[in-house]
Parts: structure tokens; sequence; C-alpha cells
């Protein structure tokens, strides 16, 4: 029952006689007249309002982003779709969530290759708001959001979208992946969400929280080894290294065919890795300028580079475990540092060092401290009780859907 | 002539002061090796092979007595056993400094090789024979004579072959064992320590071995050099001393019993633990009885059980001159007495909450900046669990609570564990909507 | 002013700077126009407001988005020595660079907030790195006379060494409590039967 002519859809639309659902309904089985619309779009909107009729505004600009566009066309579809993402009335665009992603795609993609990422950013956080079918749903606008708002440094914004709402953020949960039917998100989409909102913790140096970030790449099943995982490898890798002194190693849960091949394609990577492992910094400094090329490509050696002072730092740090007191001058000869006080006080600030420096006798001291951890254990570890209960569960839920046994279970 | 070395005492004069007690040493304490007492103590290639490293080590030491002396017991042993290749080695090292008497004779060595030649032949066709007839076991036979005839000659390698092929002529277990001690033999002079190994355990395995006390110590002193010469310190130590003090001289075409003294008791200390060095080395009997031959090495090690390091370190360090001129140690030697140190440096360390370091640094006759470096490096290996208060200069253990380190373990692991759990979960839900990467889509590329 | 800056001062002046910080983001996402918001305020008081709340990295990232053309501003430029003090930890040069620049009547008012914060958070610093002191280093990094830096230890019961150049500092926060490592303890106890 699809519309057979632009006029009858116009026609149909204005007179508003159906439901919201049921023109969805007409509207998807109209592909082929809406694909050929083409030119018309512009004034077919013309004649139709943008809250009212976001529904139908939703299908016409879907069709036009998947045509090509010539100037005049960009510039329409631009205009009308920041008003559309600043405006649309939710409970429509939500009944066609895969054309409002694929205007909102199309949107940001002009945006960025203008050079106007900032100005996407507003409408894209409304997007967000509108299209999420909960308010904590993963939807295909997040990752063009965070992307624009990286391109622009509002970095503070991207953050206020990595996380789900609410006073008791529950540790290490993202936002929500809900049925894609109800919010058009592909798997594309949450890999880049990952990516970026690691890249954004990353600028916020928020360490541990990226790296928790990029290892969400490694949760999606894959058949394939995509480059977003490689590029997403790269970063986890160099952040480890950052944070913890080593590269930890890919959870077992990942996919069988990134697990065996991801090494293949970041063999530079695994030597910077290895040259940090040796605690020598000037192995390290080889390594980077060894493999510069490869990693500004990749657009990872200004990061890259501060791993220098963070190997130094480490240095440092394996120092408590062989002192109780040290003066300031061998610190500063053996952690290969000019200024030992100012270093220190910095790791000191940032929690990475346990130390205490008396000028007057020129020394630092590196007191044992046991107590400050227990304080911190015990909410940790409820939690870790209680999901523990949630992955059995989830366990016992999924072993009686059919869908997932269907695809999954091979017999 | 004193000689620098890397002494395991750091800043102290060479002063032998024989330390309270202490004996005359059989070896008076030499700063090089004694020709005598080589040659009273090895037969047949040991003989030759020792004395030949000596005469080159005394050599580089510019010790031209030494080395002379050496030469001259070379030459007479390769005239004896008609080596006309040894001959010309020592003729040419000796290089005409003794006189007409010690230059090559070639007159004579025409005719040495030429009855060589002949005895080949002799022994060849004999063989020959043999293998026409098919007897086994003359044929084994004949591949002996044949291994021994080079064996003699110093064609090793052709020594190894015949040796080698007696294995399919070997009818009873004592063949078995011959052909195992020969080709263990020619192997340990080729340094071809795998072989060594392979064929002591054949060897061990032999049913007869069980009874022949003397087979048995021959295999475990060929063990002992082939695991020493492959740094396996402590399973050389092993194979040491579980040779029998009666070992005398029936190994002395390969090994002496002083050596095996000297290498077990080294190697031991080295790196056993100190209940090992207990039980395998102080509480045994015929062990006991090796090392009164070398009364030097057995002081050391009584030293060292007993805590007296500084006592230990002194004549270990005193013997390093002359293990410098042992054929089978001197390149072990710097790790051994290194390693010694280190052990003394961390059980010296253990029966104390807190160690003043300047007195420890009495104690090891060092400096207490370096002192303080070699524990800092020992403690970063983990071999001790101090921590050195380098303000105050002392050593303070860190006992056995770890708490600390054993909360920040339960910590990770139960972050790691939420972490993991939420990341099992997302990949369920990623399952159960199908949102999966598969090879239909194309490697996109990445818009930073 | 109010009309000038919208909202903003009233919103300063109630000390919600973070809120404050936001309306001048939106403002920036609100520009057409490639080159960016052309009003200096909205990016210093967006900064000046960051620093007091100890967002360092935030602060930066308002810094780099800057358009070309406000760069040579001599507010801006004040701003951003203010923030490159902070970045290398150069305490003594944070306070002097505050107190150096005759500030506009939008950000006079926050300054003394911004001394105060940050010397607030030295201070937690200081307390939780030094065994001792000198006098001479606590005056620089809090921009304190002699007079108040001693008033300072004698209010936190900081002990002067007998010639007056050394403070023993003592870290109230560290002091252990031995009933929490009790009860910690029994925690855990409970946490091994249940795994």
């Amino acid at each position: 029952m699809a519309f057979d002519s632009p006029a009858a859809l116009l026609g149909a639309i204005r007179e508003g006689r159906q439901t919201p659902a049921q023109l969805a309904g007409l509207l998807n089985t109209s592909e082929e007249l809406l694909r050929s619309i083409g030119q018309d779009v512009p004034n077919i909107l013309r004649e139709l309002h943008v809250v009212h009729h976001s529904l139908a505004f939703a299908f016409l600009l879907a069709a036009m982003a998947g045509n090509e566009l010539s100037e005049d066309q960009e510039r329409f579809f631009v205009d009308t779709s920041r008003a559309f993402l600043l405006s649309c009335d939710a409970s429509q665009v939500q009944l066609a969530p895969e054309k409002f992603a694929e205007i909102c795609r199309k949107f940001t993609e002009l945006m960025v290759a203008k050079g106007r990422a900032r100005i996407a950013i507003a409408p894209l956080r409304s997007a967000v708001q509108r299209s999420r079918p909960s308010p904590n749903a993963l939807t295909p606008a997040h990752p063009l959001l965070l992307q624009c708002c990286l391109l622009g440094k509002f970095y503070g914004l991207a953050e206020d979208h990595l996380y789900p709402q609410g006073t008791m953020r529950a540790q290490f949960k993202c936002l929500d992946v809900v049925d894609p039917k109800t919010t058009g998100l592909v798997v594309k989409d949450f890999f880049l969400y990952c990516y970026y909102g690691g890249m954004t913790l990353v600028g916020l140096k928020r360490y541990s929280e990226a790296l928790d970030f990029f290892l969400r790449a490694f949760a999606v099943p894959a058949t394939q080894v995509s480059a977003i995982v490689v590029a997403s490898y790269k970063k986890y890798l160099l952040v480890s290294l950052l944070l913890h002194g080593q590269v930890c190693p890919i959870p077992e849960y990942t996919s069988q065919v990134v697990q065996r091949s991801i090494g293949s394609w970041c063999s530079e990577y695994l030597e910077v890795a290895k040259a940090f492992s040796t605690y020598e910094v000037g192995k390290l400094e080889q390594a980077l300028e060894k493999h510069r090329s490869v990693l500004e490509a990749d657009k990872n050696f200004g990061f890259a580079k501060q791993l220098i002072p963070s190997l130094s730092k480490r240095v440092i740090q394996r120092l408590t475990q062989t002192y109780l007191t040290l003066s300031l001058d061998d610190l500063a000869v053996k952690g290969g540092v000019g200024d030992a006080q100012a270093v220190l006080l910095e790791m000191i600030e940032k929690g990475e060092i346990h130390a205490k420096i008396s000028q007057k006798d020129k020394m630092v001291a590196f007191p044992e401290d046991g107590d400050a951890r227990v304080r911190d254990l015990s909410g940790g570890i409820d939690l870790a009780i209680d999901l523990g209960a949630e992955v059995e569960s989830l366990d016992e839920s999924l072993m009686t859907n059919r869908t997932f046994l269907q695809h999954h279970v091979t017999s | 002539m004193a000689v620098p070395s890397t002494s395991m005492m750091e800043g102290s004069a060479m002063e032998i002061e024989g330390a309270q007690g202490a004996t005359t040493f059989p070896h008076g304490l030499l700063q090089a090796a004694d020709v005598e007492t080589i040659v009273s103590q090895y037969t047949g290639h040991a003989l030759v092979r020792r004395i030949v490293f000596v005469a080159k080590k005394a050599a580089e030491k510019k010790d031209e007595q030494l080395e002379l002396d050496a030469l001259k017991v070379c030459f007479e042993e390769a005239k004896k056993s008609e080596n006309t290749t040894l001959y010309k080695e020592a003729t040419s090292l000796i290089g005409g400094r003794l006189g007409q008497e010690y230059d090559p004779d070639a007159a004579w060595m025409e005719q040495v090789d030429r009855r060589t030649a002949q005895k080949q032949d002799k022994l060849e066709s004999e063989l020959n024979g043999y293998k026409a007839n098919l007897i086994k076991e003359s044929i084994r036979m004949g591949h002996t004579f044949l291994g021994e005839f080079f064996y003699d000659k110093g064609d090793l390698q052709s020594a190894l072959k015949c040796y080698i092929r007696t294995r399919d002529y070997c009818t009873t277990s004592n063949h078995v064992v011959t052909m195992c001690l020969n080709v263990i033999k020619v192997s340990l002079e080729l340094e071809n320590y795998l072989h060594v190994l392979n064929y002591v355990q054949k060897g061990e395995q032999s049913p007869s071995v069980a009874g022949d006390p003397k087979v048995a110590d021959k295999l475990k002193c060929a063990a002992g050099l082939a695991n020493l010469a492959n740094k396996k310190y402590k399973i050389a130590a092993r194979s040491f001393l579980q040779v029998s003090a009666e070992l005398d001289d029936n190994y002395s075409d390969v090994i002496a019993p002083q050596d095996v003294a000297t290498y077990g008791a080294i190697c031991a200390l080295a790196s056993f633990d100190r209940s090992e060095l207990k039980e395998k080395v102080i509480d045994s009997v015929s062990f006991r009885k090796l090392l009164e031959l070398v009364p030097e090495v057995r002081e050391a090690v009584y030293d060292f059980y007993a805590s007296r390091y500084t006592n230990c370190l002194k004549l270990l360090d005193a013997l390093r001159a002359y293990l410098a001129f042992d054929l089978h140690l001197h390149s072990h030697i710097g790790e051994l007495c290194r390693c010694i140190r280190e052990k003394a440096i961390v059980q010296y360390t253990i029966p104390f909450t807190s160690v003043v370091l300047r007195n420890m640094a009495a104690a090891f006759n060092t400096q207490v900046d370096a002192l303080e470096r070699e524990i800092a490096d020992l403690i970063a290996k983990g071999h001790i669990s101090a921590r050195v208060d380098s303000h105050n200069k002392i050593l303070y253990s860190r006992g056995t609570d770890h708490r600390s380190a054993t909360f920040a373990k339960v910590e990770k692991a139960g972050r790691d564990y939420l972490r993991d759990s939420e990341n099992i979960l997302l990949r369920a839900r990623l399952l159960e909507h199908n949102l999966v990467q598969t090879p239909q889509k194309k490697l996109e590329p990445m818009g930073d | 002013m109010e009309g000038d800056y919208g909202g903003l001062p009233r919103t300063l002046a109630e000390g919600k700077f973070t809120e404050a910080a936001k309306a001048c983001e939106q403002m920036e996402l609100e520009t057409d126009g490639e080159e960016g918001c052309q009003l200096v305020w909205v990016y210093t008081a967006q900064i000046v407001c960051y620093l007091i709340t100890g967002r360092l990295n935030e602060a930066r990232f308002c810094w780099k988005r800057v358009p070309q053309s406000l760069l040579g501003d001599t507010e801006m430029q004040a701003v951003q020595k203010v923030v490159q003090t902070l970045w290398e930890k150069d305490y003594a040069g944070f306070h002097k660079s505050i107190a150096d620049h005759p500030w506009g009547e939008l950000l006079l008012p926050l300054m003394p907030t911004l001394a105060d914060e940050t010397r607030s958070r030295v201070q937690k610093i200081v307390s939780k790195a030094y065994t001792t002191i000198s006098v001479e280093t606590l005056m620089s990094m809090l921009a304190y006379s002699h007079e108040k830096v001693l008033q300072l230890a004698s209010e936190n019961a900081w002990e002067l060494d007998t010639d007056k150049q050394m403070i023993r500092v003592v870290d109230a926060a560290a002091s252990s409590d031995s009933s929490t490592r009790r009860r910690g303890l029994e925690q855990l106890f409970r946490y091994s039967q249940s795994v």
C-alpha cells in the first residue's frame, strides 16, 4: 500500500489522518518512490512543518542523504538537517531510527569535511537526546557527537555523553546497547563510541577509564579483524604502558581471529613496548625514533612521546622497592632526572608514589602504606559479588533465547 | 708475579696472612700451576691437554719459566706416545728456546708416520676380514682397536666414528658400557657435551653399571664436566657429589679426584641453598674424604657454612690465581665466585632485622657505597627481602608482613573481575542483537 | 555590567563556577561561522572557572579553542600566562601573574577565589609530600609573607625548627586508624569465604 506519487505522499502527510506508526509503515514500503524523488525533496519539505511532520522529514532527508548532492543541495541539506536535529519531535523520529541515523551520518560527514565540526555539536547533542529510546541507550548519533567534540576540542562536553546518567555511577558500565531496531545502531557505531570515548578520556588524562573504553572494542564479537580494532589496540597498548608500565594481555573473551592476528598489524608498537620493558630510557627513545613515521601516520607520536617521562617515573617508583630512604642527589642520579624534587612532587600529587621529602636532610623517605588500601577495597568487592550473580542469570536467559541459540551455538 | 684480577675482596690488597688457624696449603697458595703436580695426577690425554693449556696460559701471563717447563713435559709425552701432531705442536710452541734437544726431528717424525700408516692399514684390513666373516664380536673389537688407534694418534673425529660404529655389534651390557665410556672420553675432548650427556644416560641405563662402582663414578664425572661446561652449575655439583671417595686414579686420563672435590665444592657453594649444602656436602661422608685432598677448598666450604664469610671469600680469592690455570674451571671461576659472593651477602643479612652497612662492608672488605650498590642490585633481583635506608646507611629487613602487596593484589583482582564481568555481559548483549563484525564490512578508513 | 555578559556575573557571584563555564561553552557552540565565538570573555571567564574548580585539563582545551583573532588581547594573554604557570607548577609565578595584571571588571572579583583555591590545593600537596620544608620554599609556593607562613604553621600545629628555617609538617589525613584496619581485615575475611 505504498505511495505512488510525490503528490500522494505530500497529500497524505498534510492530511495527517494516519497515526505516526501507520505513516511509518507506509513510508517504509515506499522506498522506491522516495529514492526517485531526489530533486523534489526541498520542494516537498518546504510544504511541511519540521516538528509536526518530523517523521516525514526523517524519511525525506534520509532519501536525500543517500544520493549524490550538488553544492546547493548540500547547503540545503545541512541547513535543513541542522534545524531538524535541533527541533524534531522525539516520538516521531524514534519510529524511524535507521533513517534518522543516516541523516546524522551524512550531516556530520558534510560538516566535518567543511571544517565546521564545532557547529555540528549542538545539533548532534540534540539528536542524541531526541533519538534515544531510553535515557542511557547508545545511539548512532553518539559517536558522531563525540567525533565533533574531539575535533572542536570540547573534551568536557564529550565526557558528558560517555557514561550512563545517575548519581551512583557503577564502575565499568558504559551506555546501554539496546535492541538496534529501536536505535538503528550498527557494529561500527559501537566501535567508534569506544574508540572516541577512549580518546576523550586520554585527552582528559583519565587513563584508567580510557583503557576500559579501548578494551571494550575487544568485547565485540568478530569474525574478521577490522581497522578500528587495530587502531583501538594501538591506543590500548600505549595507554597501558603509560598507566601500568606493561601491556596487559587481551582478555580471553576476545574473538579468536582478533587474538591471533592483532600482533601482526602493529609490530612497531610491540617493539616500542619491548623497549619500554627494559626500563632503560635510552632504549625507549631509540625505539620511538625508529618508528616515528608509523607513529606519526597513526597520529600517536605525540602521545607516545609521553612514555619517556613516564618511564623515568617508573624507574623512580621501582626505587621505592629497594630503598626506605634516599638522598635527593642519589635519586636524581638513579632516576636520570634533573630536578628530583619537582618530579617527586608531581608524582606525590598524582598519587603515583608514596614519598615524603625532607628538605632539612635533603632526602626522601618511602614509607609503607597498608591502611589506605583497606578503605578502598570494600566497595569494589561488594559490587563484584553482585555482578557475578548478574552474569550467571544472564547466561541462563541467553541459553533459552532461541535467536541467540540459532546464531551462535553450533552443533 | 702478582696477578691483577677482579678480586672478590674489593679494595683490599692481596695479603694472604694465613687466616687464623689456616694450615699450609699443599700448593703453597701458588699464583700459578705446578707442573709436577699435574704430572703426578694425570695420565694420557688429560695430562697432555692440561699441560698444553698451562703452557699457553703461562705464555699469556709472560711466565716463561712455567711455560717452558710445561712444554718440556708436552714434548716428552708426544715422543712417548708417538703422536706426531702433538710433537709438531710442542716443538713449534717451544720455538727453539730449549736448545737442540727439543727441536723438531723430521727424520723421527717420518719414521713414526710410516709406522703409524702401516699399523692403520693392518687394522683396517683385519677389520674388513672380520666384516667378511660376519663375527659380531670380532667386528666390534676391530672397530674398537681402530678407535683406540686413532685416539692415540690424536685423530679424535675418526676415533669417535669408530667407537660409535661398535654400537651395532654390542651383544652384552658390558659391551655397551665400554662403548659409552669410549665415546664419552672422546666427546669430552672434542667438547661435544651433548654427546657426552647422551652417552652418560645410555651408560647409566645399562644394568651392569649398578654393580660396578668404578664405571658409575666415571659416568658421574663425565656428566659433571659436561654440565660444568654448559654452565649448569647446580647439576654439575650434584653429579660431582655423587662420585665415590674411591675414585683415585681410575679415571686419571680424564679427571683427578682433586678436581672432583674442587669443582663439586665450588659449584655447590655457588648454586645450592643452605639445606642442600648441608645434606650433600657438609654431611656427606664420602665427599668429605674427597675434600681432604683439597684442604683450602674444604676450609672455604666450612667457612661459608659457618657464616665466616670474610675468611671464605679471602680463600676463594686466593685460589683464583691457581684456578685460572685449570683447564675446565678457568672460564667459570669468575662467575662462580660472583655467585658465591652474592650468596654470602644474602645469607649475611638473613638473621637480622637491621644491618649497619658500615659493619657489613668491613666484613666483605669493601666500601659502604659499593656495598649499598651491590645490595640494591640484589634487592631489585628479589634475592634479598629488605630495603635500604640510604640516609642512615642501614638495611632493614622487610619481614614476612606482605600486607600491602596482598591488598594490592586483591584490589586488582577484584577490579579485573568486575571489569571482565561487565565486558562479558556486554559481549553477550552484542551477540544477542547480532552486532558482530563480519567480513562483509569493508576496512573503513579512520577519520580522526 | 549585567547586559554585556548575559547572566554570567550573577552566576559567578553566586560561586556557581561549573554552571558559568557551561554557559560560556554553550555560547561557543551557538556561534555560527567557522572562526568561532569572537567574545574574549567567553573564553577567559570559562578558563578561570575551570581553574577555580581544579580542572586544569579543560582549561587547557578551552585555551586551544581560542580563535587566532583573539590571541592578541591583553587579558587573554594574561589568562594564558596563569594557565601556563599552573601547568608548570610554578606556584610563585602563578601568584605573581594574578597580582600583576590589571583585570577587567568581569574577572577581577574572581581572582581572590582563584588564588585561595589554588593555595589550599598546594597546601594539601605540601602536607602530603613533605616531612620537613624550608620556610623560604613555603613562602614562594603560597606567595605568603614570612609572617603568614609562620601563622599557617601554628594554625596547623606544624613545628618550627630552632633556627626558624625549617618546618616539620604533619599530615592530618594520613594518621592511621587502627579500628579501620581491624574492620577492614574482618571484611576481607568475610569475602574470602564467599569466593
